[in-house]
C-alpha cells in the first residue's frame, strides 16, 4: 500500500479511486478532521490558529500573504507523507482549503518537485474522458504496486 | 430584546490567517453576529462575468457572488465587513471592487456600513509586530 497525495486535496471522488484500488488516499479532509478533535478548540470552527500561518513558513517566505501559509501548514504533514501523487487539473470549483489559486500553484509546485510518482490528468467533461479518467488512475495505483512489491 | 446587528463577512482566507476567532470575538463584543450570504456555484460564475473581475482564486469568486448577492437586496444585512489576505494583490483588487459595488448600489447606498481590511497585517511576526507598525505610522504622521 502506497500512501498517494491526491489533488485537489480534498477531492472525495479521488480519495474513494485511490482507496478502491488499494491505496492510501493522503487528503486534507484527514487533517482537517484532527485539527477539530484536538483538546480545546482555540479557534473555531476548524482550530486554525495564529500559529499555523508561522508553520506554513517552511514553504513560502513571511511576506507570502498568511492565508497561504495557513493552508500550506494544512497540507505540509500530506506532502511529507507522499509516496506518490495524482494531480487532477482544471477541476470545478474548489472552496476553502482549495480556495485560494496562488496556494494552489505553490502546492503544485511542491508536489512536481518531490521526487515521487506522479500521475496528471485533466478533469474530464463526458462519459468517455470520465472513463479514461478512471482507467488512468487504475494504472497508475497497479503500477504502483507492482513498484512496491519490487522494493519490498 | 433587541435585534442583532447582521454583518455580512467577505473574505477570503480569515480562516486559515488563524484570525477567523479575532473577528468573532470582536462582532460578539457589540452584540452582532456574523452571516455569510448564501449563492449556488451557477450564480458565482454569473457574479464573476457580470461584475467582470476574473480573479483566478475560487474564495475570492466566491466573495464576489456574495457581494451582488447583497447590492441586489437578496441578503439583508446591517454591515459589511470585508477583510481578504495581506499582500494579496487580487485579493485586494477584489475587496476594492465589492467596496465600490456595495457603496454604489441604490439599494444599499446609505444603508451599509462596508469596511474593508487586510487580516494579519499587524501580527508579531510581520512587519516587525504590530508595535513597530504603530511607531512606524506614528512617524509618518509627525
Amino acid at each position: 500500500m502506497v500512501k498517494i497525495l491526491v489533488y485537489p486535496s480534498n477531492s472525495l471522488i479521488l480519495a474513494d479511486l485511490v482507496a478502491r484500488f488499494g491505496h492510501e488516499p493522503l487528503t486534507l479532509m484527514r487533517v482537517i478532521r484532527q485539527k477539530i478533535k484536538e483538546v480545546g478548540i482555540d479557534s473555531p470552527p476548524i482550530n486554525v490558529t495564529p500559529e499555523d500561518p508561522k508553520r506554513g513558513l517552511k514553504y513560502a517566505a513571511v511576506d507570502v500573504p498568511s492565508g497561504v501559509r495557513g493552508r500550506m501548514a494544512l497540507l505540509d504533514p500530506l506532502i511529507e507523507e507522499a509516496e506518490a501523487a495524482i494531480i487532477v487539473l482544471e477541476a470545478d470549483y474548489s472552496f476553502g482549503c482549495m480556495g485560494c489559486a496562488r496556494t494552489n500553484e505553490l502546492a503544485k509546485y511542491i508536489i512536481r518537485n518531490k521526487d515521487i510518482p506522479r500521475l496528471e490528468l485533466t478533469y474530464p467533461t463526458n462519459d468517455d474522458e470520465a472513463r479514461e479518467f478512471v482507467r488512468k488512475i487504475r494504472d497508475f495505483c497497479k503500477s504502483l504496486t507492482s513498484t512496491a512489491e519490487v522494493i519490498a | 430584546m433587541t435585534r442583532k446587528i447582521r454583518i455580512a463577512h467577505l473574505s477570503c482566507g480569515s480562516e486559515y490567517s488563524g484570525v477567523q476567532k479575532e473577528i468573532q470575538d470582536a462582532v460578539e463584543a457589540v452584540n452582532a453576529e456574523i452571516v455569510f450570504p448564501e449563492v449556488d456555484t451557477e450564480a458565482i460564475k454569473d457574479a464573476v462575468q457580470e461584475w467582470g473581475l476574473e480573479v483566478a482564486s475560487p474564495d475570492l469568486q466566491l466573495m464576489i457572488a456574495r457581494a451582488k448577492s447583497i447590492v441586489e437586496g437578496g441578503f439583508p444585512v446591517d454591515a459589511v465587513f470585508i477583510s481578504t489576505c495581506f499582500r494579496c494583490a487580487e485579493a485586494a483588487i477584489t475587496q476594492r471592487i465589492a467596496s465600490l459595488h456595495s457603496r454604489a448600489c441604490s439599494f444599499t447606498r446609505d444603508k451599509l456600513l462596508v469596511h474593508g481590511t487586510n487580516h494579519c497585517r499587524n501580527t508579531s511576526n510581520e512587519d516587525g509586530s504590530a508595535r513597530h507598525h504603530r511607531a512606524q505610522t506614528d512617524a509618518a504622521r509627525s
